[in-house]
């Protein structure tokens, strides 16, 4: 089983942007990566066509299941 | 005169996630687009360690790459 922490923020033009984070360190609060997204926001790196992340949209993990089948 | 026009950039971050059988660290990474231009190191680093301490894993390395078209 493996788990996608995905995290979205709105941008300033009307956009949702995703930065994921794969395999997140089981436990996680929300108050932790409710920080890094505002870190995230205040240092300005990421921009969708010029436009800034303005605000924290949604933080949710991702579960995805294999179940192998066997090939009859 | 020929100048470089900016197009994007990426971040790269790469995690330890064990080691292999020679002992050799087995690494997985993953690539962030939408890096706006003329970003700092000091934001840069900012960004990648808030959210390398998201993972489960350790933080090998991180890279940023910056495509520029050449005009003529």
């Amino acid at each position: 089983m493996s788990q996608v922490l995905e995290m979205k923020f709105d941008t300033a033009n009307g956009k949702t942007i995703t930065i994921s984070v794969n395999d997140p360190k089981p436990g996680l609060t929300g108050a932790e990566i409710s920080s890094v997204m505002q870190t995230i926001m205040d240092q300005d790196v990421f921009h969708h066509e010029g436009n800034a992340l303005i605000g924290k949209n949604q933080a949710r993990i991702v579960e995805r299941n294999i179940t192998e089948v066997t090939l009859a | 005169m020929a100048t470089f026009n900016f197009q994007n950039a990426t971040l790269k971050i790469s995690y330890e996630t064990g080691v292999d059988e020679a002992g050799k660290p087995v690494l997985a990474s993953k690539t962030y687009n939408n890096v706006r231009e003329n970003v700092t190191s000091t934001q840069v680093a900012a960004v990648i360690q808030g959210i390398a301490s998201l993972s489960n894993y350790p933080l090998s390395a991180a890279l940023k790459t910056e495509t520029e078209e050449i005009q003529f």
